[in-house]
């Protein structure tokens, strides 16, 4: 009675007969995979079912290529090195959809500038009432030429004391 | 050219026409792109059809791949053999889609070579292990079953599998492109092939009577 095989010695052996049925192996690898065939019924049986099967794919027809593939290839990689390739190549009705398409834009846009101005509109006013002193005597401080001239202004002795009650 | 890309890149260039091409193309020569495109389209098609099931799909995808050479042009640098670095680019983007596709409901479209589309779910698309073939099964039949058992390969089989049999790369090559270690592509393709054989053992003699000691 045979012992039974163990996995790892299975897989090595359809490794085996994966690489000779591929030429990976050595030229004396090959020679003693083909003795060790010749010698054993059993597995020259299940190398020939892997042969077999192998030969099979070949029964797998091989897909043609569509006749428009070149020429949308062509047209896509135009595309890519030339973006304006491919507007110039629309059609009317395209054209129609891309001015749509641009009107729209330019509609969104410009209601998002209209809001954008009124946004900056509210922040100025909101701006202005805040410093509403400081814009009052804007004319009074534009003479003022820098800080130092303003902190002399403070000195007690250019200007003495105001007389209380006024 | 030549000079100006470097001695290594040089050799290259030398040994790979493809190289050579793709240089014209990253030189901006007029008609250079779109013969690459004819060279390889076919050839990216058959790898990318088994990968995502349909032929719009692996036409969109190679149409994709294409793009993205396009786009990195500039950058290129010969290092390996040009169909490498193409198919390194099919891979990622195969496998890209597969995961996306993942996200979204389990059910596939498998379209079959007659042209039909049917819609299954996952847990349908191998054949019944209970069935007897029909013995006449016809090629077109044939093929639909082979399509559904190679669907059944989980995605990295599968490419291992489409670049080896159609593309004809060796182990160094594919490891190359899926960024595996060649070891690692040799058990792909290793499980790839007891699966395989595993759902089509019931076809595989359908040509001629099996061999002595063969299961059916």
């Amino acid at each position: 009675m045979n012992e039974p095989e163990h996995p790892d010695d299975s897989l090595e052996k359809e490794e085996l007969y994966s690489s000779y049925l591929d030429g990976e192996l050595t030229e004396e690898e090959a020679r003693e995979f083909e003795a060790k065939l010749a010698s054993s019924p059993e597995e020259r049986a299940n190398f020939q079912a892997m042969k077999k099967t192998w030969e099979m794919l070949d029964y797998l027809p091989k897909p043609d290529v569509t006749m428009a593939f070149t020429a949308k290839t062509m047209e896509k990689m135009k595309a890519l090195s030339n973006p304006t390739v491919a507007i110039k190549e629309y059609s009317y009705g395209d054209r129609g959809l891309l001015i749509a398409a641009a009107l729209l834009v330019l509609f969104a846009g410009g209601f998002g500038v209209g809001s954008l101005s009124f946004k900056d509109t509210i922040s100025v006013d909101t701006e202005l009432v805040n410093n509403l002193r400081l814009y009052e005597n804007k004319n009074l401080y534009e003479q003022i030429e820098n800080i130092e001239f303003l902190k002399k202004l403070d000195a007690p002795d250019l200007f003495g004391q105001e007389p209380s009650g006024l | 050219m030549l000079t100006a890309i470097g001695q290594s890149s040089a050799q290259y260039a030398l040994r790979d026409p493809d190289i050579r091409l793709m240089l014209r193309v990253r030189a901006d020569e007029a008609g250079a792109f779109e013969q690459l495109v004819l060279l390889f389209q076919q050839r990216l098609v058959v790898i990318m059809k088994p990968m995502v099931g349909s032929r719009e799909e692996a036409e969109d995808l190679a149409q994709e791949a294409f793009l993205r050479v396009y786009k990195s042009r500039k950058n290129y640098h010969p290092k390996a053999k040009f169909s490498t670095w193409l198919f390194t680019i099919a891979n990622n983007l195969a496998l890209n889609s597969i995961r996306s596709k993942k996200r979204r409901p389990q059910v596939s479209f498998l379209t079959s070579e007659s042209g039909q589309q049917q819609q299954v779910g996952v847990d349908q698309r191998l054949p019944e292990k209970q069935s007897q073939p029909e013995i006449q099964l016809h090629n077109v039949e044939l093929a639909d079953v082979i399509a559904r058992a190679l669907d059944g390969l989980n995605e990295r089989q599968r490419m291992a599998v489409v670049l080896n049999k159609y593309e004809d790369m060796n182990y160094a090559d594919i490891a190359v492109v899926m960024g595996l270690t060649p070891k690692a592509v040799k058990s792909l393709l290793s499980r790839a092939r007891v699966n395989l054989r595993e759902v089509l053992k019931k076809y595989i003699y359908m040509d001629g009577a099996a061999p002595e000691n063969c299961e059916p």
